[in-house]
């Protein structure tokens, strides 16, 4: 027996827990429990029913809306004899049918919030294992890929990009590339890409006398960050010839 | 009869119903039950005005645990 299966009884126990509360008052007088007797459970019961407010809540959160509406009218049946025969204050069913609907609205708002957040998470997940899948796919190609933020550190490289010129993920592209302390001046196209969502292509050498023909064009990061996706092809030989 | 009492037992009766059609439609749907058979699940939950429902909810709580119910009907698949 493990936690999971104790748990769909945890909402029936609290149901039971709060009705005994809420007629404590009239048990106390039928078992003749004088010791427990106090004006707390003789007088309106507005309070007493707040407490109902933990499984309606509970059955949002667990079971969602539906959950959170069933609670919440066998509640509202729980409250009935209290109303029609047991209270001896002005209007009981009109504030017992005030509080029900709303319990009942803030059990549907919790299973509401619950499901768009469990929905959230799954898009979230979901969206993860295609980036991974897509990642994968660009690792295993014959060209450099790099990708860089618009604050020009390398979020990405793939296999072949770091066989190029090492692993340089987390660093800025001009001082990992190229060894400068600020944006290349003349050959960057990072603004270019990411604010007018162009697609540049290149020619770019390096201080070890290597020649790239780079293709850039604007890549939306699973963070929701417009960068730069770059593919770097190595012509230093095409260009000798 | 006076009409608040006619308006009182009319309210009841819906609750009743609604009640009761939730506990049905779980009923109906479901694999197993308490005491292993549903007619006499369905006739409680019919004749006895709401508290039959509560007593079917209290029994199978697992309709208030969607994952449970998804574990459960899982597990009857590969059972089958």
């Amino acid at each position: 027996m493990n936690k999971v299966t104790f748990r769909p009884f945890i909402m029936p126990l609290l149901l039971v827990f709060c009705t005994l509360f809420y007629y404590f008052g009239e048990l106390v007088d039928w078992a003749a429990w004088d010791a427990l007797r106090s004006n707390f459970f003789y007088g309106v019961h507005d309070i007493h029913r707040l407490l109902f407010l933990a499984p309606i809540v509970y059955a949002g959160y667990t079971a969602r809306v539906k959950g959170a509406l069933i609670v919440t009218i066998v509640a509202f049946v729980i409250f009935l004899p209290r109303a029609f025969f047991i209270s001896l204050y002005p209007d009981p069913l009109l504030r017992m049918m005030l509080f029900v609907i709303f319990a009942g609205v803030i059990g549907a708002l919790v299973g509401t919030i619950r499901n768009q957040t469990i929905r959230s998470q799954q898009l979230e997940a979901m969206l993860t294992i295609k980036r991974d899948k897509l990642l994968k796919i660009v690792d295993g190609m014959a060209d450099g890929i790099v990708i860089t933020g618009p604050d020009y550190r390398i979020r990405f490289m793939n296999t072949k990009m770091v066989e190029f010129f090492g692993e340089g993920t987390g660093l800025t592209c001009y001082k990992h590339l190229r060894n400068l302390d600020a944006p290349c001046q003349q050959e960057c196209h990072i603004p270019d890409v990411i604010n007018n969502e162009e697609i540049n292509r290149w020619e770019c050498s390096f201080p070890d006398g290597k020649i790239y023909e780079i293709v850039a064009a604007p890549y939306v990061d699973a963070d929701g960050t417009v960068c730069q996706i770059s593919i770097f092809r190595d012509i230093t030989q095409r260009k000798k010839i | 009869m006076t009409l608040e009492w006619i308006l009182r037992i009319v309210l009841f009766g819906i609750v009743h119903w609604i009640l009761a059609g939730v506990m049905l439609h779980d009923l109906a749907y479901r694999k197993r039950v308490f005491g292993g058979r549903k007619p006499p699940w369905a006739i409680v939950i019919l004749i006895i005005p709401c508290f039959g429902s509560i007593l079917y909810l209290l029994f199978h709580p697992q309709i208030l645990n969607p994952d449970y119910s998804r574990n459960e009907r899982n597990r009857d698949k590969r059972e089958k």
